[in-house]
């Protein structure tokens, strides 16, 4: 027996079984309370709670009716932010926006992860400013971004630059977490699920000096989240 | 790897209570945690539902321990990842170090895992010339300090920011001043180096998911995406009982652990890490292990009266709420779990009564720890159930095993509790001052040591109330 099926037999005895128990057990509780599975929000409020649970947390939230409005958001936080040096998902609704040429005409450097070799990609990542990102789902009860990897959506984007920018549409909000987790629950099923799934809510923040909360104590300082309608 | 403690418990308990700077500093966290707790379950209502929900949840999965972590060692497997079982905490370190060896790892960079400070993990590392950074701010700050954390969510609760300064300075020869912000920056810029060129990063696990094979953790700082991203191998440490059975499961443990640990209604990150980087991906560990650890929880199993301890899910909160906690800090507790969960969780996993079994009474039983268990754990029922086998063990002092019986018989017959009522009521006025008591004779001692006692009121209820029902008869019907 190996250490594996000798622990599962040790706990299965403690349990009183003979043997490590096989077929999968009946249960009633799975997920969240029922009341709250009821729980449904129209996608105006959607958008505002989203927004309002974003920027409770210093998050900046803007939502826009259109792309050509998007990318003046997008400019005008480039300039308040100063952004010379950015990193986006190789992402094809990044590229149809048109993200990099907006920056290009704002004298920045854009590069695209995934387009170069992995050990300088990271260092890349490392010394921008931004990155930028097109989330997956984001959650309006707690404002909250869900971020899938793959090659192209490198986790390092919303990790390593002090400054995170995610853009999405608003179709793309859901009411409660528990939405994006039965999802995942199906991808795993499929054999779909990547390698990381990263939910997030605000900035990095500790509170561990004192009780004084500090933010950006080793991810993004700031965050951004744009709603295209 | 040492399983008693330096000193005793008592003797540990006058340290703590002798350091004002401790005690004022975990009053001070504890308040903000348990009121930003109070307020964020109340705002998301129906706590009682939740946490009847998250019982139910923890209680089945533990009641079917074996079949889930068959099942979450069997998902884990398939998504390339390689499981370790570890029967005690010196076979969870062999592991490691023989990871670390295979790897030819020069150096370690850790966020919080509570499981890796439970078997000693960093002492073992630098003792073979590795070098092992906590990445966590509070781990960190204790780290530089070389001393253990102090509370589950907060390590560093007892440390204040001159304190930490000086540390800063002293490490860099830098010139920094104590402002949060300043001593933040410090940490990021140190600690970013490390993450770049670590070879291995090490992680805990808040929960796995039995179904998927995917381990989930709750972190605020970010740390923790930085360690599972950056290395090229993740090893996550994980309690043998830290499971549930799938993602959908996860949104009432989303909802109830941050919200009973600081009173956030999410943490920043909630990652999930499914196994090593995939196919293409040019970030994440290139290599995942999972060292799942029994280390005494095994025993806990199929024992009636501690087999929901292991439902917990290390939140802190019923630290938070417990006046001895608030009192001592956790160091006093002597072990990794401090708090009315270490003191019901400490003497069952070094399963050694005799070293640990005093530790249920560094309690007031008030149950204000049960109330706040997020999974409903009945701390104060496990703390009474610990007394009595440690009684039952014959390990209670001598006098106290006297005074008992004394006790006992003195209750068991009215006319002889009424007259020592009697005589108490008579000693009072020679001890008590505006109706307490504040140094109590003999065995009365240990309480009023730390607190007043009650003195007994001038008329016992009885004879109060023998007053009182002949006036209600008299009174007639006030309605
Ligand atoms: S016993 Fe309950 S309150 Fe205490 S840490 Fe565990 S889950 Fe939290």
């Amino acid at each position: 027996m190996n250490k594996e099926q000798a622990l599962l037999q040790r706990i299965a005895n403690r349990l009183g079984r003979t043997e490590p128990l096989k077929e999968k057990p009946k249960r009633d509780a799975i997920g969240a309370p029922d009341f709250w599975r009821e729980f449904k929000l129209s996608e105006e409020e959607k958008i505002q709670r989203f927004c309002e649970s974003w920027r409770a947390l210093t998050g900046v939230a803007e939502v826009v009716d259109s792309e050509a409005e998007a990318l003046e958001v997008l400019k005008r936080w480039a300039q308040e932010e100063n952004l010379k040096h950015l990193i986006r998902w190789d992402h094809p609704e990044l590229e149809n926006l048109g993200v990099d040429s907006l920056f290009e005409s704002l004298g920045a450097k854009m590069e695209i992860w995934g387009r170069g070799e992995t050990r300088s990609m990271k260092e890349i990542a490392n010394d921008a400013e931004a990155g930028i990102t097109w989330a997956d789902y984001a959650v309006a009860d707690t404002g909250t971004l869900a971020l899938f990897s793959s090659r192209e959506k490198a986790r390092s984007v919303s990790l390593l630059p002090p400054i995170h920018i995610a853009i999405f549409r608003a179709e793309q909000l859901v009411t409660r977490i528990g939405e994006v987790m039965v999802k995942m629950d199906q991808m795993g099923r499929e054999g779909g699920l990547p390698a990381g799934v990263n939910f997030i809510t605000g900035p990095s923040r500790s509170a561990d000096i004192e009780n004084d909360l500090s933010i950006g104590v080793h991810g993004p300082k700031k965050v951004y989240a744009l709603i295209i309608k | 790897m040492s399983v008693k403690p330096a000193l005793p418990l008592k003797e540990r308990m006058k340290h703590a209570i002798a350091d004002e700077t401790l005690i004022a500093a975990v009053k001070k966290t504890t308040d903000r945690l348990e009121g930003g707790k109070l307020s964020s379950s109340e705002a998301l209502g129906n706590w009682e539902e939740w946490r009847k929900q998250g019982s139910r949840i923890r209680s089945h999965v533990v009641e079917h321990l074996d079949y889930y972590l068959g099942q979450l060692i069997e998902n884990v497997k398939k998504r390339g990842g390689h499981v370790h079982i570890a029967d005690s905490a010196k076979e969870a370190v062999d592991i490691f170090l023989r990871i670390t060896r295979e790897k030819n790892a020069k150096s370690v960079i850790k966020s919080k895992s509570m499981v890796s400070e439970e078997v000693h993990v960093n002492k073992a590392l630098e003792d073979i010339g590795v070098e092992v950074i906590e990445s966590d701010l509070g781990e960190y700050i204790i780290q530089l300090f070389g001393e253990a954390p102090s509370h589950i969510i907060v390590p560093a609760i007892h440390k204040n920011r001159y304190q930490i300064k000086d540390k800063f300075n002293e490490i860099s020869g830098e010139n920094l001043t104590e402002d949060t912000p300043t001593l933040t920056a410090f940490a990021r810029r140190q600690l970013r180096k490390a993450f770049l060129q670590a070879d291995i990063g090490v992680s805990g696990c808040n929960f796995a998911i039995a179904e998927t094979g995917s381990i989930v953790m709750f972190t605020n700082e970010g740390n923790g995406r930085m360690v599972t991203t950056l290395p090229p191998v993740h090893v996550a440490f994980m309690g043998m009982e830290r499971l549930i059975p799938s993602f959908e499961d996860l949104e009432t443990f989303v909802n109830l652990l941050p919200r009973s640990a600081t009173g956030q209604k999410i943490t920043t990150y909630v990652s999930v890490i499914n196994g090593a980087r995939q196919e293409g991906d040019l970030d994440g560990a290139q290599e995942f292990h999972l060292i799942i650890v029994d280390n005494g929880r095994s025993k806990i199993l199929g024992d009636e009266e501690f087999q929901e301890v292991l439902n917990c899910i290390r939140c802190g909160a019923c630290l938070n709420v417990c006046p001895v906690y608030r009192h001592i800090g956790g160091h006093a507790y002597g072990d990794v779990y401090p708090g009315p969960i270490g003191a019901v969780l400490t003497p069952l996993l070094r399963d050694d009564m005799e070293t640990w079994g005093d530790l249920p009474y560094a309690s007031s039983l008030c149950g204000a720890c049960t109330e706040a268990c997020p999974v409903r754990i009945p701390l104060h029922d496990m703390l009474v159930r610990h007394r009595a086998r440690y009684v039952k063990l014959g390990l209670a002092p001598k006098w106290e095993q006297m005074a008992f019986k004394a006790w006992s018989k003195t209750f068991a017959r009215p006319g002889r509790y009424k007259l020592s009522m009697k005589a108490a009521r008579l000693m009072v006025p020679f001890m008590a001052r505006d109706g307490f008591i504040e140094k109590g004779p003999l065995n009365m001692m240990g309480w009023t040591h730390a607190r007043h006692f009650p003195s007994p009121a001038k008329q016992s209820f009885r004879e109060q109330w023998s007053k009182l029902s002949g006036e209600l008869k008299g009174g007639g019907d006030h309605e």
